[in-house]
Parts: structure tokens; sequence; C-alpha cells
């Protein structure tokens, strides 16, 4: 596996189990994080972001929710399986607008902030 | 009352200090923030295991408890107890991460045990138990005794450590156990150095996982090692008792069982001072690749980036 890093803003909008929950989330949909692989223990991940274990705690639980990942007693929490993306296009635009928002500048909070004006724009109602 | 009070408060804070002001400027420059705060422990947990042990080598030597062997028989674990204990307080000052921005990596961690510390440790501490169970179940009365009676009466005995001893160097065993797997975890579980500093982080772990398993085994097996010799010279002088009192359940020389096993005991004693000298021997991670801080880059080292503080 590849080295993934998960990176915390704690000025960001975002709560940061939020901004936990989304990254994780983005490496396993988009198949950084394989079926099978092992996601650093709560307490050793909360450590080393210098977070509350309850902070993890609630990430982990969210992406489990989705049934993106699986916690047993013996084994800890494993990534159970890629949710396909709806559209493969919409994967490529999502990388083209991260890219475009890298080049300009803005942080990753704003543009989170501008994609998640434009689904209020564009939601019907 | 106020004063001693004081004094009481005081020394520890001012050995603190002196601990890390000695760490600190020992530790070498060129390096800042977080990796600099590391190192700084990582030289301190080696001062704080010298201060337990000038502390449990104080206590054990001064104290007026008593019998006196009962202390002696449980110092080596108490000392390496006291030790840890020590060096584990500053594994609790670790630096965290601070800042707005954290980053860190996800993925298991890579290994940072020395399994021959652990091996070593595990060996030591079944076969310290197993004579204590052995000498317990087989001890007089009193504890203190291994007693063999025959014909009219008569009996022979050597020096044994029955439950007397036994249970009290059991707890101590027990709790340098605890201890020891409370240290571990604490150096398991402390915030990673970030992604750019992962082989600093790496050596370090390892460093200080190898100074408390180091100082585990010295307990375990200075502990072992006298048990050894009680019970191996124990059974000698049993066997030599049953010969000079003409006993029918003596038995001659080389076909003594008992003096054979006492035998054996004094070997098994041989090979825990050899295991000590291993244990002290032992080097850690010869060459490791070091990242240098706040670059990213790897260079190779041949020194180790943190100094191999020893218990």
């Amino acid at each position: 596996m590849t080295e993934l890093d998960i990176s915390v803003d704690l000025a960001a909008a975002e709560p940061p189990y939020e901004q936990v929950r989304a990254q994780l989330a983005g490496y396993i949909v988009g198949g950084a994080l394989p079926e099978g692989e092992r996601l650093p223990p709560i307490r050793i991940l909360a450590a080393d972001l210098g977070l509350a274990t309850n902070t993890v705690g609630r990430a982990y639980k969210e992406l489990e929710a989705a049934g993106l990942v699986t916690t047993r007693r013996r084994t800890g929490t494993i990534v159970t399986g890629r949710q396909s993306l709806a559209d493969p296009v919409l994967g490529a635009s999502a990388t083209a607008y991260a890219r475009s928002a890298l080049r300009a500048g803005l942080s990753e909070s704003a543009a989170l902030d501008l994609v998640r004006a434009a689904l209020r724009a564009a939601s019907p109602g | 009352m106020a004063g001693r009070l004081l004094v009481i408060l005081l020394v520890p804070l001012g050995v603190a200090a002196l601990v890390f002001g000695l760490a600190r400027a020992l530790a070498r420059r060129g390096w800042s923030g977080r990796a600099r705060a590391a190192r700084v422990r990582s030289v301190a947990g080696g001062f704080a295991s010298v201060v337990g042990l000038l502390v449990g080598l104080a206590f054990v030597t001064t104290t007026d408890l008593t019998p006196a062997s009962l202390v002696a028989a449980t110092a080596p674990a108490l000392v390496a107890t006291v030790m840890l204990l020590a060096s584990t307080m500053v594994e609790l000052t670790w630096p965290k991460p601070a800042g707005q921005v954290r980053v860190a990596r996800i993925g298991a961690r890579r290994p940072a045990a020395p399994r021959t510390l652990g091996r070593i440790l595990a060996g030591s501490l079944a076969a310290s138990t197993s004579l204590l169970v052995a000498g317990g179940l087989t001890a007089t009365d009193d504890g203190r005794r291994v007693e063999v009676a025959w014909g009219n009466g008569s009996t022979s005995h050597g020096p044994w450590p029955g439950w007397y001893y036994g249970i009290p160097m059991g707890a101590a065993l027990l709790v340098l156990l605890a201890v020891t797997l409370w240290s571990v975890r604490v150096v398991d579980t402390r915030p990673a150095l970030g992604p750019g500093q992962s082989d600093v982080d790496v050596t370090a772990r390892t460093l200080s996982k190898a100074r408390v398993l180091r100082t585990a085994c010295l307990g375990a097996l200075g502990t072992t090692a006298p048990l050894a010799v009680v019970m191996g010279s124990g059974l000698n002088a049993l066997a030599n008792n049953l010969r000079m009192n003409e006993s029918p359940l003596a038995h001659q020389v080389p076909l003594d069982w008992r003096q054979d096993i006492g035998f054996g005991l004094i070997g098994v004693a041989l090979v825990c001072l050899f295991l000590v000298l291993v244990v002290l021997a032992w080097h850690g991670p010869a060459a490791v690749r070091v990242a240098e801080p706040g670059t990213g880059s790897a260079t190779s080292g041949t020194a180790g980036p943190m100094p191999a503080a020893r218990p």
C-alpha cells in the first residue's frame, strides 16, 4: 500500500471528525485503501493527530454506518468494500476540480465550501 | 511536617529538572521542533532509568524491612520496576502534535519490537515461575527448606525457596510484568513524529521499547539466576547430607539424581548470567535510514539518530 496521509485543519469550518471521515472515505472509494486493509487503531490515529479518541471514533463509526469499514474486537477496523462511484465521470471531475483548486491556491476547507455551495445551489427546492 | 512535605515535593521536581536539563544539553544539535523534543526525551528516558536504578538500590540497601533475605530476593524485580516507572514517566511527556494543521500517516506502523529481548524476557519469566512453583510444592511447611526423612525419623535438608519466598518473589515478578506491559503500551501508542520523520520515529520507538524490555529482562534474569543458584546448591547440600548420614535414600555420584538436578540448576544460573551479558550488549538498530527533519530527504545513518540510552 502506498503511504497515505490524513490531515486535519483545526481552524476549518468542518469539524475534525468529518475531515477524518471524508478523507478515509475518499481513499476507500477511490481504491487507495483496498478491501481487507486495516485502518490504524482509533487510539493511535487520535494520538498521531492530537485529537480526542472520541473524535476519531465518531469518524470510524460513520464509516461503518456507511458500510465502508467493519470493526471487530480482534482484528480492528477493516475496509470491507469499495462503494462503486455512481458515475466514473464524476470521479474524474472531482479530481480535475481538486487540481484546479490547488492551482488556484485554495485551502482544502475553502475548496470544500465551494462544492457545498454548488451542491446547495443545484439541489431542487 | 510542612518542611518535610516540601522536600518530598521539591526533590522529585529537582531531579526531573536535572534529568531534562542534562538531556537537553547532551542532545545533538541541528534538530528542531518535535524531532528535537523527541530527542531530548529519548536521552532523558535513559537518565531517568539511571535515576530509577539509584533510587531502587538506595531503597533496598537502606531499608530496615525484615527479613532482609526477602528484600534481597525481590530486589532485582523491584529495582527494575522502579527504573521502568521512571523512564515511562518521561515517555508520557513525549511531544504531542500541535498547531492548526496536523498530519498523520495511515497504515500499520513498521514493527519496532526487539524480538530477541522479548524472547529472553518471556523465557526468563517462564523459568522463574516454574522454579518458584517447583520450589513451593517441594519445600517444607515453613517454606524455607527441602527435607528428606527416612527410617527411624532421621532427616536431611538443604536451603530451599518454598512459598515463604515464592509468593513475594512471584508478586514482584507479576508487578514487573504489569509495569513492562504498560510501558510497552505507552511507547506503542505515543504520537508519531509525523510523515516526514517516520524513520526517526521508528528508530526512537525501537530504542524506547528496547530500553523497556532490556530493563525488564535484567529484573527477570536477576531474579531467576539467584533462585536457580539457591535451589541448585540446596539440592547439592541435601544429596551430600544424605550420603554423609548414610541414608538408604542416598545415591552415589554420578547417579545421584538430586545432585544432577542441582548441577543442572547451577547451569540454568550460568545461562541467565550469559543472557544478562547478551541483554547488556544488545545494540539496537545498527544502521538506520534517517530522514532529516524538515526536509523529508533520507540519508544513510550509521550511528543512529537517537543516542541509545541504556538503563
